[in-house]
């Protein structure tokens, strides 16, 4: 009986959640500096955006998101500053060696998340 | 001391459904880690298929072991499954007795090392999320197949693990009583305890179940093969079973016959057991550092090889080659050194229980790393669940910044683990040494002790190298 119960009440809960919006990928190319990124030093990120969504993005609801790829290992995460209308830059500090993915998180202004992986570099030790 | 009298605790393992509960805690669990890892991100840092399994799971399940004893087979998931399976179709077969021993869970535990590292596991949501449900179908099958814990005993990898570092832990189930046990007539601690005669004509219907893996009480010594069920304490009519403490590792030097095992010298597959464990705890984190990737970049480039064929050589190297070379020659030289006739390979299944309780400080330093380096970032990535699931954040925003320890501060921490597991080693040498050679233990010893100490070094260099997370994922 409780395992009915908690099954029903499992499945209330999903009924009432609405649907989540599909993140929004802007379209970044990405350049990174230095080539690979080195452990204990900070490397730049610039970021160019596809020309569409440039009116979309406000760089200040923006993140750059540094994680490995081995789960457990802590983010690294850095505010996007813009340089020019869809030049965006950031620096991300690497803290071990390994492999590294890139993503661009945050919302557009009317609230769907924006999500997407603009780079991977393999970190080396220094 | 008796965790069984305890208060609150005592009662709780004493309740009827209290292994039930634990299982029913981890099998939401499974469930949260298959969906997240079917449907959730791919990115392993950001899933909880990934993380609950390969970072938290592994390093709680060490740290139990420790702290207390074999506590996620007692909560295994799996055998609930199982059980509920049980209630549609009950298996009459027994396992065969040409599969019974280790042999098959030995292979299948050094499968899981090398698969984990051949296909970056630890990166791979969604191949985890299969893995579980592979784990699942598999004891289901097994276990609906044959009687009793045949899973457990001869298959399960994690079991063999479990089964291996629990002879370390610091609690056992065991007799209170020994004169209750001889004069007691019914031995449901192992067959069950029946229903009273007339409920059911012809056979007794078995209202609780008894040991299923044979450990009779009265003969049963150390943790082997114990998954900590507590259907012995159910079942002993006689309230004659303790959770109680001993000496870790004490077992280890123990040469008596064991219920459902025998004489541990005799046992060539539990010898491999241990050896997969102990060598398998180097390889495994040293394959974690610089120096291994550095080492397989070699050999893929000046060798030609793939990765795959470096991994098979470099498990070859470590799990068969090197074990053999370093416990004949310390087999050998202890023949040499004390004019002992006894063939190698005895000199070896005497000693080389010795190993587990520093193969035991080298998993927990390893997993312990992840663990606590690791622990809190099951926050942020459920709530970047709830995030994705709902499309609000109704745990708030993924606090990115709740991680744990950070790296280099755990090591003193991996460093003391590594410290005391080769301490215990030695003891379980000398221990060893003094039963098996009297007057002579010094000269028995003396290979074994400069083999642990070889191998605590190797562990300590590996601890000090830089860890270099690998594998790109998908």
């Amino acid at each position: 009986m409780l395992i009915r119960l908690a099954a029903a009440a499992v499945l209330l809960v999903l009924c009432a959640c609405s649907g989540p919006q599909a993140p929004f990928s802007p379209g970044f190319t990405a350049e990174l500096t230095p080539t690979p990124p080195v452990v204990g030093r900070e490397f730049d990120v610039r970021l160019e955006v596809a020309e569409a969504s440039v009116p979309l993005l406000d760089a200040a609801a923006l993140e750059l998101e540094g994680h490995m790829t081995h789960p457990g290992m802590a983010p690294e995460v850095a505010r996007l500053v813009e340089d020019a209308p869809g030049r965006y830059r950031a620096r991300i500090r690497i803290t071990m060696a390994g492999e590294w993915v890139l993503l661009v998180t945050g919302r557009l202004a009317n609230g769907r998340p924006v999500r997407e992986e603009v780079a991977r570099a393999t970190a080396v030790a220094e | 001391m008796d965790l069984l009298r305890w208060p609150v605790v005592g009662p709780f393992l004493r309740w009827r459904h209290a292994r039930t509960s634990l299982q029913l805690v981890l099998l939401a669990a499974a469930v949260v880690i298959v969906l997240h890892g079917l449907v959730g991100p791919d990115l392993a840092s950001t899933n909880l298929a990934t993380v609950l399994t390969w970072v938290h799971y592994r390093g709680l399940l060490v740290v139990a072991l420790l702290a207390a004893g074999n506590l996620f087979c007692l909560g295994c998931p799996l055998v609930r499954v199982r059980d509920w399976g049980r209630q549609l179709h009950m298996p009459r077969r027994a396992w065969p007795a040409r599969l019974r021993g280790k042999w098959i869970g030995v292979a299948l535990f050094a499968a899981v090392l090398l698969t984990y590292e051949l296909f970056d596991l630890w990166a791979l949501p969604a191949a985890t999320a299969w893995l579980v449900l592979g784990y699942f179908a598999a004891a289901v099958v097994v276990d609906l197949t044959f009687r009793g814990a045949s899973f457990c005993q001869y298959v399960c990898p994690v079991g063999q693990f479990n089964f291996v570092a629990s002879t370390v832990s610091p609690l056992e189930l065991r007799m209170r009583d020994a004169n209750t046990c001889r004069t007691c007539r019914t031995a449901d601690c192992v067959s069950g305890r029946k229903a009273p005669a007339g409920d059911t004509a012809l056979r007794p219907r078995v209202v609780q179940r008894g040991c299923e893996l044979g450990l009779f009480m009265p003969a049963k010594v150390g943790n082997l093969d114990c998954t900590f069920c507590l259907d012995c304490v159910q079942a002993c009519p006689h309230d004659n079973i303790a959770l109680a403490s001993r000496v870790p590792g004490a077992e280890l030097a123990d040469d008596r016959r064991r219920s459902g095992i025998g004489r541990l010298v005799d046992r060539v597959d539990l010898a491999a057991l241990v050896v997969v464990f102990s060598f398998g705890a180097l390889l495994n984190a040293f394959l974690m550092v610089a120096p291994a990737q550095a080492l397989q970049g070699w050999m893929e480039h000046d060798w030609g090889l793939s990765r795959a064929s470096v991994l098979a050589l470099l498990f070859g190297a470590g799990l068969v080659v090197l074990p053999f070379g370093l416990l004949g020659a310390a087999a050998f030289s202890t023949r040499a050194l004390t004019g002992d006739g006894a063939p190698p390979g005895l000199v070896v299944r005497r000693f080389v229980m010795s190993l587990v309780p520093l193969a035991t400080g080298v998993w927990a330093a390893h997993y312990g790393f992840h663990l606590l380096t690791g622990l809190l970032v099951v926050v942020p990535i459920t709530q970047n669940a709830v995030l994705d699931l709902t499309g609000a954040p109704w745990l708030g925003w993924p606090f990115w910044r709740w991680t744990g320890l950070r790296p280099g501060s755990v090591f003193p921490l991996q460093a003391g683990l590594v410290l005391l597991g080769a301490f215990g080693s030695v003891a379980v040498v000398q221990a060893t040494a003094e039963r098996d050679y009297g007057a002579r233990m010094w000269r028995a010893a003396a290979p074994w002790l400069m083999l642990t100490t070889l191998l605590a070094m190797t562990a300590l260099w590996i601890l000090f190298q830089p860890m270099q997370m690998r594998g790109m994922g998908p």
